[in-house]
């Protein structure tokens, strides 16, 4: 339904039009823009379909997440972790790096843990991870980034140098430093990854500050602002009701794109060996094998489903957020 | 016209590189690649932190001694004798060092003892800030004095202990300490609880009481006045679980070695060291030391003309200068360190004659790249991390390689001051699959290793069998013995579960990964819990050393001899030391003394292989695995060049004078 | 305007302690020092050695002694010497910020000349195949690691066609001088730049793609087409210059940030530039190289910041300072 094709030649499509026209808010204006985009949409399928297999694949999954295999050297018969008496046979190894097989879809990894179950695992991980960096770095950034623009001032005087200190702090030297103190308190495996979201939505807000000022300042000055402070509503209701509905396009698009950012941001961490800990499985840990020059070459069953997974999940994200961007400016419309 | 100017770019991009491609084949004749990790460029045998630094520098200089493929040691720049003079405690011996004649170093300049004395003197200076152990590590007469600058140092060294105890016996004195160090670190703040949430007691007030000592309210709020009634409650009560005459002893001997140099020059010389001619000198050394030899006999003999400018004591700005264009008397003459290659020049003034190649160089190549550069030919020497495939991948190359048992080990230790109840430690012990990940990872390539000392040292008991076996239910009796039981699938002493951390540093891919993976499952169906943390390196040393962690893997490289007693010994144990596993047993310090001064092999074995039962019942020490080094070369090189019987402790390094490139 | 820079750059020296200090702050409180660092792994170390190298380095004193010295040292330009590497900071940096510019620089050209057009492109002909293809291949690039890439890369042109060096900066066996020397690196430099510029484009395709966009929805270029302009010319000589105002101001905003140095790409390729050193520093726990390398990126952003506001007055007169 682009305008170049409402051109009223007959009775029946101006009657269809002017439907349309009652009908559409803006919120349906964007979702039809949205859906126009054909990247777009792909990109909301992949990530359907990445949820649905990390959520609902493990619980098909015959294996755990770091279920250990043995491998009878001699006979090739593969043993459980927990078949004790099996495993002290001395011809018994750590099956590792096994090949694609009926009971490892995608074979065992360089520590001998079945990758497919592991990618499961992992993408769950990696994604609920990007989630909740974005989601803490959005909460600080819009708190501030609204306060600053709205105040102005000292206030804003202040936050604002507080936005430059810590956009002035290298993110990935400060990640290691950072690291450290987590390796050093002890802190358990499990709850590593708690404490990594924590620390990385931390220091990642300036930049959505310095965004979320720039727009309130702008809608601050429009006329319709002026208009409802003439009229002498509350402040609360200006910011809840006017402010930050005018800013949320702009986050969710930033966020949208985060999402996928932080996904890579991981994978790096891991790669300077501060990811996610050993034994949970990451995406960036597991894509972090191809750096193994023989992995590399011989095994593509270890490093390349987690690579592919990671590119899906990543451009998928950067497809949503392109999408929701062109949908909500009117402007970006041809 | 973009699209030209991509075309244009692309064009000169295909130019570029095929013409450095041509460039290669026409300049490789004269020059033999080393592919090594990234060094720091302080090629400097006094300030270097290294180990690939060291390699650069040791192309450039020599020692009086050398080790041969077996690890003994051989002449080399000279030859030492020794002989043991006097008895009992007074026992010392004197070593003869003495130099070849005629050696030059790259400069033209001759070699004289004097170079070999100022090596010494620059690394026993007091402000020495490098990592050579040499000053310690021999204890060579008069050596003390010169580097506290106290003349009288061993006599007054003498005097602390007496002092130290007599300052503990004084009433005054004793409590004096107790205030000082509150308690040796018993009080730490006015509203604390001593003994805990769980304890009954419920202030410092009624801590005293308990003891039956008063202290007023407001005193007990004050906390000068809390901490010296606190101190005089402890020193009627508990006087002897403080152990004053050490905290006496450190004290005497901090204000002993406060002065150093600050009031001028007191000892210009080491006593023990004496110059007989311009190729001969003497070292005195106390007592009889295994290693003593080793350490005189190979230090890095470098020129006192080119190090030494403005050298006296306490001034080492001119052996700095020189931190990253060292020179000697070694095959190759330094040339530049520049887009991380190192270029180095044959040193015609080389004493067995010029070497057979013009040049050296040295390229900074990442560890996974090794093998596939020495393929392509990039380089031309690499040592590879050795694995089954890489060993596959060179064989089906045809690329020629060596593989030296490493002179190191990997290991996974507990420390006993953590868990103190030798029965956890044993039912840890249990629950290691050592075979089964040792045999997939490495293959041939390594083997599991039953005693902790490297299978290379001659001293290694090569019969010595398997002390804790694999077997999870021996584990479960081990823990049960040490008070644990099983309640609602849970193994818990005293109402708190079993819950061990193990630390580990780039865990993805390392052999200790599935042992612990599978200890973590083992412990889970006993209902303990283990706790991996993967870390890096200097992290995992850092807690290590702060006895922060139970349990750890990590790696010995590069042991030279069969001396345990800093990694064993009981006086290790302190903050600081390297027994970070808390073994003290009386009878291992004594084995240890005894190895230490016996100077034949035979007996030596004897002892060490006590030695090792010893650790090994301690439950604190799993040796994991004995690997295999890899030196792989190109097909550039002139294999037949190589020395003939080689190790870790002679090889390619040892003989780069002779080494070639194959003709064309 | 004057003022305007000259607040700017006394904001920024407030802000630059704040940064050091919480930075020094932070290192310091790091578990384990350098002296642990390099004593590590030798039983034969004496704690009471090791107590002595420290107050040699000059760590062993508290936080605030240790930053006020640093400071003290920092406002003449001198950082100390680096630990690890026994030379002046400064020099280190020196030396290697131009391998890192060279590498970052000759990437950020080969960026704009491909991601720029391209951005055009898929503007003009939004929702159709070439720009859905355009900008699948633009966001592929920046939805992997850049290890991955880089590991790729080597495997088919390195180790694979055989046609480019694995790693290293120039070639160990030879002895170029003069052109043949600069060829030598250039050769090295392919794939290193490869993977910059793959990471790369993705954001500045985007960037123009967005911007170009906008500018062909303004009435302005409504009125050149109304007029009946050729497509092209209302493109490329309406539309494609509003674009680039706020390109030119990102580009700015960059330049300094060239010299900050890749810390992965630089590490894989064994370059010696500045990145590599900085994760070296972090592992060795060399506070000097640390602190200097920090402040000299903070520096960099800072001045990165300053650049793209002032271009963005000078392009754009509508801008005004107060």
């Amino acid at each position: 339904m682009a305008d170049s094709q409402t051109q009223l030649k007959h009775d029946k499509e101006t009657i269809e039009f002017e439907k349309n026209q009652v009908i559409l808010t803006p919120g349906q204006l964007i979702m039809k823009r949205f859906f126009r985009n054909k990247l777009a949409i792909l990109g909301l399928v992949i990530i359907i379909a990445v949820i649905l297999f990390a959520y609902i694949g493990p619980i098909f999954s015959p294996y755990g997440e770091y279920e250990l295999f043995y491998v009878d050297q001699n006979t090739g018969v593969e043993y459980h972790m927990d078949d004790k008496e099996a495993i002290k046979s001395p011809t018994v190894g750590v099956n590792v790096k096994a090949p694609i097989s009926k009971a490892h879809i995608l074979g065992t990894d360089t520590d001998g843990r079945d990758v497919f179950t592991r990618l499961m695992y992992g993408s769950r991980i990696s994604l609920e991870f990007s989630i909740a960096v974005t989601a803490i770095e959005m909460l600080i950034g819009i708190t501030l980034g609204g306060i600053a623009g709205y105040y102005g001032g000292k206030v804003d005087m202040v936050i604002m140098r507080l936005v430059e200190i810590f956009y002035c702090i290298p993110f990935v030297p400060l990640m290691l430093i950072v690291s450290s103190f987590m390796a050093a308190f002890g802190i358990a495996p499990e709850h590593k990854i708690y404490w990594l979201m924590l620390i990385m939505g931390l220091f990642n807000w300036s930049g959505v500050t310095r965004m979320v000022r720039g727009q309130v300042l702008t809608i601050r000055e429009m006329d319709y602002m002026a208009a409802a402070e003439a009229s002498g509503i509350s402040v609360r209701k200006k910011i809840f009701k006017h402010l930050i509905p005018n800013c949320i396009p702009i986050i969710i698009v930033m966020a949208t794109m985060d999402l996928g950012s932080f996904i890579i941001t991981e994978s790096t961490l891991s790669y300077l060996g501060v990811g996610l800990s050993t034994p949970f499985a990451s995406l960036g840990s597991m894509v972090n094998a191809v750096n193994d020059q023989i992995v590399m070459e011989n095994y593509l069953n270890i490093w390349m489903p987690p690579g592919i997974m990671l590119l899906l999940i990543v451009m998928a994200f950067n497809f949503i957020g392109d999408g929701l961007r062109d949908a909500f400016d009117p402007k970006m419309k041809r | 016209m973009r699209k030209r100017i991509i075309a244009t770019l692309l064009a000169a991009m295909m130019a570029v590189s095929t013409a450095a491609c041509g460039g290669q084949a026409s300049g490789g004749l004269d020059t033999i690649v080393i592919g090594v990790d990234q060094w720091n460029g302080v090629f400097s045998p006094f300030f270097y932190n290294s180990s690939y630094d060291a390699q650069i520098f040791n192309a450039v200089q020599e020692t009086v001694l050398e080790t041969n493929a077996n690890n003994e040691l051989i002449d080399n720049l000279g030859h030492i004798d020794s002989k043991v003079v006097g008895k009992g405690d007074n026992k010392k011996t004197v070593y003869t060092i003495k130099l070849n004649e005629g050696i030059k170093f790259s400069d033209g300049s001759d070699m004289t003892i004097d170079d070999l004395i100022f090596t010494y003197k620059v690394l026993a200076d007091p402000n020495y800030d490098g990592i050579s152990t040499f000053r310690t590590a021999v204890n060579i007469e008069g050596m003390n004095e010169y580097y506290y600058d106290n003349p009288n140092y061993s006599e007054d060294v003498a005097k602390i202990e007496p002092e130290a105890k007599k300052a503990a016996e004084d009433k005054k004195q004793f409590i004096q300490y107790l205030v000082d160090t509150k308690c040796d670190g018993l009080f730490t703040a006015v509203d604390e609880d001593p003994d805990g949430e769980d304890g009954p007691l419920t202030s410092w007030a009624d801590y005293l009481k308990d003891k039956g000592f008063t202290i007023s309210e407001a005193d007990a709020k004050d906390e000068a006045k809390l901490v010296k009634a606190l101190a005089e409650c402890e020193y009627e009560t508990n006087k002897d679980s403080y152990d004053a005459v050490a905290y006496f002893e450190d004290k005497l001997s901090k204000d002993l070695v406060a002065n150093g140099l600050s009031d001028g020059i007191d000892v210009p010389e080491i006593s023990g060291i004496k110059k007989v001619d311009d190729l001969t000198c003497t070292v005195t050394t106390i007592g009889v030391d295994m290693n003593a030899e080793r350490q005189l006999g190979t230090q890095n003999v470098v020129p006192e003309s080119y190090y030494g400018k403005g050298f006296e004591k306490g001034k080492l700005d001119g052996v700095r200068e020189k931190n990253s264009v060292p020179m000697g008397s070694g095959p190759y003459k330094f040339v530049s360190n520049k887009n991380n290659v190192v270029r180095l020049e044959a040193n015609e003034n080389y004493r067995l004659g010029a070497p057979k190649t013009k040049y050296l160089a040295f390229q900074v190549v990442e560890e996974n790249q090794k093998a596939d550069a020495i393929i392509n030919g990039d380089i031309d020497i690499a040592e590879p991390s050795a694995s089954k495939e890489i060993v596959k991948k060179l064989d089906e190359a045809g690329v020629h390689y060596d593989l030296f048992d490493n002179n190191g080990y990997g290991y996974v230790a507990i420390s006993a001051k953590r868990i103190p109840d030798k029965n956890v430690r044993e039912g840890l012990m249990h629950l290691m699959t050592r075979e089964q990940a040792i045999s997939t990872y490495y293959g041939p390539l390594a083997e599991v290793l039953q005693r902790p000392l490297s299978s290379v040292v001659a001293e290694y008991p090569k019969d010595a069998k398997e002390y804790w076996g694999y077997d999870p239910d021996k584990a479960l009796e081990c823990f049960k013995k040490a008070g644990y039981e099983q309640v609602n699938g849970k193994l818990v002493k005293d109402g708190k579960q079993l819950v061990v951390e193990v630390a580990i540093s780039d865990a993805s891919s390392h052999p200790a990964t599935p042992i612990f993976t599978q200890m973590k499952n083992d412990m889970e169906a006993m209902g303990a819990k283990l706790n991996i943390t993967d870390t890096t390196g200097s992290i995992l040393f850092n807690r290590v050393d702060n006895d922060d962690v139970d349990m750890w893997c990590m790696a010995w490289g590069n042991t030279q001899h069969a001396d345990l007693t800093q990694i064993f010994g009981s006086e290790y144990t302190r903050k600081g030391g390297s027994n970070r596993t808390y073994i003290q047993d009386k009878e291992l310090d004594k084995l240890l003394k005894e190895t230490r001064t016996t100077l034949d092999l035979e007996k030596r074995k004897e002892l060490v292989a006590k030695e090792l039962d010893i650790i090994m019942s301690w439950a604190t020490y799993m040796p994991i695995y004995q690997r295999k080094n890899m030196m792989a070369y190109s097909s550039n090189i002139n294999i037949d060049s190589l020395p003939k019987e080689q190790s870790m402790f002679y090889n390619y390094k040892s003989e780069l004078e002779n080494l070639e490139l194959n003709q064309q | 305007m004057k003022q305007y820079i000259i607040r700017r750059i006394l904001t920024s020296i407030i802000v630059l302690f704040g940064v050091s200090f919480l930075l020094y702050g932070i290192i310091r409180m790091m578990p384990g020092d350098f002296v642990q660092q390099m004593t590590s792994g030798n039983p034969e170390i004496t704690a009471e050695q090791k107590e002595k190298l420290r107050e040699q380095y000059g760590i062993g004193g508290s936080v605030i002694e240790g930053y006020v010295n640093w400071v003290k040292g920092a406002v003449k330009l001198d950082f100390g010497d680096s630990f690890k590497y026994k030379e002046p900071v400064m020099k280190v940096i020196s030396e290697r910020m131009w391998v890192s510019f060279s590498l970052a620089a000759i990437a950020l050209i080969i960026e704009l000349a491909i991601a720029i057009p391209l951005g055009v492109i898929a503007a003009t002909k939004q929702y159709s195949k070439t720009d859905y293809t355009i900008v699948f291949f633009a966001l592929a690039g920046i939805s992997l690691p850049s290890f991955f890439f880089a590991a790729l890369l080597r495997r088919v042109f390195a180790i694979g066609l055989k046609v480019l060096p694995l790693s290293g900066m120039v070639t160990a066996r030879a002895h170029y001088t003069g052109i043949a020397y600069y060829l030598d690196v250039a050769e090295h430099f392919i794939l290193p730049i490869t993977v910059f510029v793959i990471l790369g484009i993705g954001s500045w395709l985007r960037y123009t793609r967005t911007n170009m966009l906008e500018v062909l929805n303004m009435d302005y270029v409504r009125t050149a087409r109304a007029k009946g302009l050729d497509e092209r010319v209302v493109v490329f000589k309406h539309a494609f210059r509003n674009t680039l105002i706020p390109i030119v101001t990102f580009i700015g905003a960059q330049i300094p940030a060239l010299f900050s140095g890749a810390i992965i790409t630089e590490g894989i390729f064994s370059i010696p530039g500045l990145g590599k050193a900085a994760i070296d520093a972090v592992n060795e726990k060399d506070l000097p190289f640390l602190m200097g390398y920090l402040v000299f990126l903070a520096v960099l952003t800072l001045l990165g910041t300053l650049i793209s506001d002032i271009l963005y007055a000078v392009v754009d007169p509508r801008v005004r300072y107060n």
